[in-house]
């Protein structure tokens, strides 16, 4: 009996390593054979994903409707200036409104003065970053979350996790501050939103593209069907730094383009509208820049807070008559 | 071929030590030698020149150790071959670069760009060698013709890529013969499974919180976010090493091979000074072997001895890695110990509490300067750290802490009495009961989990 203790452990481990060993080298190579059939698709279309970066911008540019419906005189300013000019020509209540706003100041009055002007003389307004996000829903994964976290867009609800895919958001529970731990649905009979930014699709690539991209229009049918009233807004995917997409069969940059461009296809420019970050943080050849990442996925915080200034500016300027 | 991988803990391993206990024990040197030599093989298999490079550096050696032993006058010169020729290897490999580009600073001039891939295991090979050649040269009575037996001593898998560096003598007796016992076996694979465990299940996940700082950057996370961060990354470089050490010690035990100790809860320690003698001590042990005391050591004078002491420290240093942060670490080191070794050591060790509370900052704030290469980046960190003496916050996300406290919290915990010496006290006593052995098991069941999960299963690994 002493001697079976004595080598009881090891018994244990070799018998676990027999048993496991088949599974676990089989397992690898079915993990090769899944590559293998992932591979012909995921190279498809290198093409289309090579230019891209700059197919987005221009697509991006004739979505928002800018063009069609900003009056000329409005839209070149940038927001900024454009606030203090129509917040004189309205009340002098909404000038300090702005400029308190600017320098990123914010107390009750001010804020109430400036809902309440948003909610009743929108069209001739250009809102406040504060009001801008007060109305506002982001729906994501972990950049979402950065977001929530370092881009300051306090008045924005966030329904976002690290790991959230479009699989998983209709059912999953998630805690979003303010509100609580609902459900999307839950959310959406809660709340009801003037604008809705929804940023997924990293997290799936894993999976089957058609099913990703049918999936992902389900969610947006969704989204439009409980909140009928908000705007859109379609994210593109962020993209990942040179050296992770280079080295990483399914989280590369190929795929993410290709799945943009997909996501892009869904705006009708009506209701719903597509809008692409990249441009604003990639390198020369359409990757993330390496020096506004760490783990080449996520930007660093401070990158978060310009690109939430970036989102304001970008839809304020694009549409100040909606 | 990292000993926390699958191929190795399901082909490596299992296939070595089938062969080598089917083989006749005069014969498993051979196995040894040959497993050791297949091991570097598949580690280098993109790099094959590297394989080659290590056999042309054992012969070169090995020939070299003979010529000193035979040749009494002429030994120095031959010592001086050996050294210029390992230490070349390794400046080429790992400071060519380095050094190229402070030149091209200083002189403004343009050098070719030489980074090569290192070598798995140079810095490690490098110093084990040359304390081989050392110690022939000063005369000790190896039998530098019992060539298979030194080839395995250069070579041997457990220790080859990361330590512990093992001097000739300490090996030697095993390696002439040594007993093997279902016994032993039981024990080594019992440290090999304790190492895994805390490598895959404990450094890899605290390894993670330090991960996500810097992916925050380190100018956005709160001052309690810095010291959990810095904290974490402390428990990680500990447990990691540690947990190789273990592997190794564990892998040599199962074949009746008995390695050195490399780490004596230094986490435990009252002063750097002492911390040093318990923190990769086979690395501490060979420095003062074969620098601190050939130059004199403490025995001429205050000034030598610190001139001594720096000398050390800026190569302790330099070894760890090629940049401008490690000669800053080994210089921040030189000055913890010098104004030690004036006093404070003795007023430390009187007080424990004191000792341990000093340790609490010095620890840290050391391994500080090691994480980070970039010096300015340092400096940042130190500012998130301690928040009085200025330095610039961007967009601090307030209740970073919480989020990662709730995350890491337990994990942090765990680590830090990982630290102490109270899981092995623990182990040393029920280490035979049942529910340590199945435990035991499951540590091992869960480590594979966690590293098939990890590295093969991108649907259930989000990481977005």
């Amino acid at each position: 009996m002493k001697k079976h203790s004595d080598i009881l452990f090891s018994i244990l481990i070799v018998l676990s390593v027999l048993v496991l060993m088949p599974f676990v080298l089989r397992n690898d190579l079915f993990k090769q054979d899944a590559d293998d059939t992932q591979t012909p698709i995921v190279q498809e279309p290198p093409t289309v994903s090579q230019t891209e970066p700059q197919g987005n911008e221009d697509e991006t540019g004739a979505a928002l409707p800018a063009d069609e419906t900003a009056p000329a005189g409005e839209t070149d300013p940038a927001g900024e200036t454009a606030a203090g000019e129509t917040g004189a020509a309205g009340n002098p209540a909404d000038e300090t409104t702005a400029a308190g706003n600017e320098s990123g100041e914010t107390n009750t009055n001010e804020t109430t003065a400036g809902s309440n002007t948003s909610g009743e003389a929108a069209p001739s307004e250009t809102p406040t970053k504060e009001e801008f996000f007060s109305d506002v829903l982001f729906i994501g994964d972990s950049r979402t979350v950065g977001l929530m976290e370092y881009a300051g867009l306090d008045t924005a609800n966030f329904f976002a996790t690290s790991g959230m895919s479009s699989f998983k958001v209709l059912s999953e529970e998630v805690s979003v501050p303010n509100v609580g731990k609902v459900t999307l649905t839950t959310l959406f009979e809660q709340k009801s939103y003037g604008k809705i930014f929804l940023m997924l699709g990293i997290n799936e690539l894993g999976y089957s593209f058609s099913s990703v991209v049918s999936q992902y229009s389900e969610v947006v049918d969704f989204i439009r069907q409980m909140q009928p009233q908000a705007t859109l807004y379609v994210c593109a995917n962020l993209h990942l730094t040179a050296s992770r997409s280079d080295s990483d069969e399914i989280y590369n940059n190929d795929n993410i383009n290709r799945l943009n461009a997909e996501i892009a296809a869904l705006a009708d420019n009506e209701n719903i509208f597509y809008l692409d970050v990249n441009p604003l943080f990639d390198d020369e050849n359409g990757a993330l820049n390496a020096e506004y990442s760490a783990d080449d996925t996520h930007p660093y915080g401070k990158y978060y807070a310009q690109w939430g200034q970036w989102i304001y500016e970008t839809c304020v300027q694009s549409k100040p008559a909606q | 071929m990292v000993f926390s991988s699958l191929p190795f803990l399901f082909g490596f391993m299992p296939l070595y030590f089938i062969v080598y206990f089917l083989t006749p024990e005069k014969y498993r040197n051979t196995i040894l030698l040959g497993g050791s030599l297949i091991f570097y093989a598949i580690g280098t298999k993109d790099q094959p020149l590297y394989f080659f490079l290590l056999l042309l550096s054992m012969i070169i050696n090995i020939v070299l150790a003979q010529k000193i032993q035979a040749n009494p006058e002429q030994k120095k010169l031959w010592l001086i071959v050996g050294i210029a020729y390992d230490f070349g290897l390794l400046f080429l490999f790992k400071y060519l670069g380095f050094f190229c580009d402070t030149l091209e600073q200083l002189l403004s001039i343009d050098l070719p760009d030489i980074h090569p891939a290192l070598p798995p295991g140079i810095s490690f090979f490098t110093f084990q060698v040359v304390s081989y050649l050392a110690d022939v040269y000063r005369g000790a009575s190896y039998d530098t013709h019992a060539v298979g037996r030194v080839a395995t001593y250069m070579s041997m898998y457990p220790q080859i890529i990361s330590g512990p560096i093992t001097t000739y003598d300490q090996v030697e007796t095993s390696l002439k013969k040594r007993t093997h016992s279902p016994r032993l076996f039981d024990c080594g694979l019992r440290e090999f499974c304790i190492g895994l465990g805390m490598k895959v299940i404990l450094a890899n996940q605290i390894g993670n919180l330090w991960n996500d700082v810097t992916a925050i950057g380190y100018e956005s996370i709160s001052t309690p976010l810095a010291w959990m961060g810095i904290a974490a990354f402390s428990m990680q470089l500990y447990l990691d090493f540690y947990s190789y050490s273990l592997m190794a010690r564990g892998l040599g035990l199962m074949m009746g091979l008995h390695l050195p100790q490399n780490f004596r809860y230094p986490y435990m320690s009252l002063s750097m000074t002492d911390f040093w003698r318990r923190w990769h001590m086979s690395l501490g042990q060979w420095f003062r072997d074969y620098i601190y005391i050939p130059l004199g050591g403490s025995r001429e004078g205050k000034l030598r001895t610190y001139r001594n002491m720096l000398v050390v420290w800026l190569f302790t240093g330099l070894w760890h890695g090629a940049s401008w942060n490690f000669v800053l670490w080994g210089l921040l080191l030189f000055v913890l110990l010098s104004i030690e070794r004036l006093g404070l050591k003795k007023i430390l060790e009187r007080i424990p509490l004191l000792g341990h509370l000093y340790m609490l900052f010095a620890i840290p704030l050391s391994w500080l300067v090691f994480a980070i290469s970039d010096l300015s980046q340092i400096g940042v960190y130190l500012g998130r750290l301690f928040p009085f003496l200025g330095g610039e916050a961007q967009y601090v996300y307030a209740q970073d802490y919480i989020k990662y406290g709730k995350t890491y919290g337990v994990m942090l915990i765990v680590c830090f009495l990982f630290c102490t010496p109270l899981p092995r006290k623990l182990y040393q006593k029920y280490g035979r009961s049942l529910l340590v052995t199945v435990g035991l098991a499951a540590v091992f069941w869960l480590s594979v989990y966690l590293l098939h999960q990890g590295l093969n299963d991108p649907f259930m690994y989000f990481r977005f």
